[in-house]
């Protein structure tokens, strides 16, 4: 698969490929002793490429690797096969060329830090020497995120939800990364001040051609902030495209039943049968067996390549012809 | 008319902290019918779990509260005794948390949580291991009595939810106040729960306060809506016309929301600034600080009124026809 067939843009910047992260379960004693201690793969081959400047959405249920292969990117996870590559050279997780916010700001801050103090880290780290040369980069952040030089001086505890979802912003901003992960970034934010994040988010990639990984379950955020979406399901990339087609005609069954939940007229039936289990099923088949109205004998067999289903739009399902060579 | 089932007038409810009581739902009232749904919305903080909490004597124990009344079937159960409450509570009134396995003994089976139910269901249940099975057929659980062999760490996040829900219905409970039933949930059994409910409420006499912060599901399964903001009711209606021509610039600017991440634009409209917690002003318009339409007249305290054909509103703007936000 070539990088050109993954993505219609020329300009990929970070490229996972064939990532592998796995997890021991059943490490406990009565495991160990009855042989059920196992391997299972968070994060299961998974090829994805991303362009500069563009927002990809991951969007997963929760157990479905979303957040692991964001993790294993920067680092917080060891890589067991594959590799992750920015701008073609290896990691180098030291550069801060990656940066992440997390889903709560207030335990992401350290509460004894002043905004300014936590601001200053990372900027005495990455190049900036001199008190006024720090004191303007943080001015200069803090204008960039909407907050205003007013909130140098505050402790965490003393901002707001929202206030403090800034500041984290800022914070990963001050290494001026190229890529940005936002995992869940807005789901614990009071609806009200969701919108202004979101807008947020978006500003500063048009500002500084900022490349966001935006992980989330909620569709119609991912709808509104990401130019491409990436569907995981228990640790496999299922589909990959850009928003608009995947929104407007989503290819695999379980993107189906996953964006059947936002039709308002309840049209299509959310299936109750029980999901895959990575301890108890059988981990070659696809992973979505059990719950697709599809399924086939080589479904059981092996779980299912990526193949092109539209202009920068690949799916892993036995519905669509493979690719041609 | 015949008398609504619950009929709640002027609930206060205070904590007592070391630093004085803090107000945190005031002039609370509103009715329920027979049968049908009240979506409660509010963003953390609001007021929105308090209230029901305090209806249900729930509240932790620096919690205090007050009402004109609280009448349920006719009857103050204000006045009831903490005896006569108990066997009200979890049998004629009971309630769903948001997260099922903190709802479960970790250490008996889900059978032995139905027989204990049983036990002090006043009516009794003459064939308990019956009904159970019954009442979990009627949340889709597809083998009732492996379900009642099982402990609950055996079951998914949606099982267990769906058992909790049968446990409810299993008491026969005349009202059910669900909190955030399904915030914990993947998107996929989200759906199966929101369907389940709007099944449910068709099937059995039941009345349900349904909580959450998202407008499109209160939207989905209500019959009437509260907005709580700030610890009070800023606008109460049916759910239609408050969804179609809402009134108050909060809810406003959250319908508005919601509507433009179901649909396709660049920029969400925001409300800007927050809500803080505590503390609120007691003598004027809670939301004025964020509001687009303050004036000097929004200094005063302002009082619920009936708008026609949209229920009450707390703004003395209501009438105006273009909207705020």
């Amino acid at each position: 698969m070539t990088v050109a067939q993954q993505t219609a843009h020329a300009d990929p910047l970070l490229i996972f490929n064939d990532v592998v992260v796995s997890f021991a379960a059943g490490t406990g004693m009565i495991s160990r002793l009855r042989g059920l201690s196992t391997q299972f793969n968070a994060v299961d081959h998974v090829t994805l490429n991303v362009a500069r400047g563009e927002i990809l959405g991951v969007v997963g249920e929760s157990g479905s690797g979303k957040t692991t292969i964001c993790k294993a990117a920067l680092g917080l996870h060891p890589i067991a096969r594959g590799a992750v590559s920015l701008e073609g050279a290896p990691l180098d997780l030291s550069s801060g060329a990656m940066q992440m916010v997390f889903q709560d700001p207030l335990s992401s801050l350290n509460p004894r830090q002043t905004v300014a103090k936590a601001l200053s880290i990372p900027l005495r780290l990455h190049g900036h020497a001199g008190k006024k040369d720090i004191d303007a980069a943080i001015d200069a952040l803090l204008v960039d995120v909407g907050l205003g030089s007013q909130f140098r001086n505050r402790f965490p505890h003393e901002l707001s939800g929202g206030q403090l979802q800034r500041a984290a912003i800022a914070r990963a901003l001050a290494t001026q990364p190229r890529v940005l992960f936002a995992d869940e970034a807005v789901s614990k934010l009071d609806v009200s001040v969701r919108a202004q994040i979101l807008n947020l988010l978006k500003r500063l990639r048009d500002k500084h051609n900022l490349t966001i990984i935006f992980v989330t379950h909620d569709l119609h955020v991912a709808r509104f902030l990401c130019d491409r979406i990436a569907i995981m399901y228990f640790g496999k990339l299922l589909e990959v495209g850009p928003t608009r087609d995947v929104y407007a005609d989503p290819k695999h069954p379980y993107t189906q039943e996953l964006l059947g939940t936002l039709d308002k007229e309840r049209k299509t039936e959310v299936s109750t049968r029980d999901i895959f289990n990575p301890l108890t099923d059988d981990t070659c088949a696809c992973r979505y067996l059990g719950r697709c109205p599809h399924a086939m004998d080589i479904c059981a067999k092996q779980h299912p390549s990526q193949r092109q289903t539209g202009p920068a739009h690949r799916t892993a399902c036995y519905l669509f012809p493979e690719d041609v060579p | 008319m015949s008398e609504p089932l619950l009929d709640v007038k002027n609930l206060n409810v205070k904590f007592q902290l070391s630093s004085g009581d803090l107000p945190v739902s005031s002039d609370v009232s509103f009715t329920l019918e027979h049968g049908k749904v009240l979506g409660l919305i509010g963003e953390s903080g609001s007021g929105k779990t308090v209230t029901s909490k305090a209806i249900l004597r729930l509240l932790p124990s620096v919690g205090t509260a007050e009402a004109d009344h609280i009448r349920f079937k006719g009857r103050d159960i204000t006045a009831l005794t903490a005896h006569e409450f108990d066997k009200l509570r979890g049998t004629d009134l009971a309630m769903i948390f948001q997260d099922p396995v903190g709802s479960f003994n970790p250490v008996k089976t889900i059978g032995w949580h139905f027989r204990a139910a049983g036990r002090v269901h006043p009516e009794g249940h003459g064939d308990i291991l019956g009904d159970a099975t019954e009442a979990l057929r009627k949340v889709d659980i597809a083998d009732p009595k492996t379900a009642l062999g099982k402990y609950p760490h055996q079951l998914s996040g949606g099982m267990l939810q769906r058992c909790l829900i049968a446990l409810v219905m299993f008491s026969r409970p005349s009202l059910i106040v669900a909190d955030e039933p399904t915030t914990n949930l993947d998107n996929l059994v989200e759906r199966q729960i929101i369907d389940l409910f709007d099944k449910l409420r068709k099937d059995i006499d039941a009345s349900f306060i349904f909580i959450t912060h998202d407008m499109t599901i209160a939207e989905q399964i209500s019959d009437s809506i509260i907005v709580m903001y700030a610890g009070q009711i800023v606008e109460q209606g049916s759910a239609e016309a408050l969804m179609q021509d809402p009134r108050h610039p909060y809810t406003q600017g959250l319908v508005k929301t919601a509507r433009e991440l179901e649909g396709d634009v660049e920029t969400l409209t925001e409300i800007s600034g927050e809500v803080g917690t505590g503390d609120w002003p007691q003598d004027r318009c809670r939301f004025a600080p964020r509001c687009p339409l303050h004036e000097a007249a929004c200094d005063h305290a302002i009082a619920l009124h009936d708008v026609e054909g949209h229920g009450e509103v707390r703004c003395i703007k209501a009438e105006r026809k273009e909207p705020a936000i």
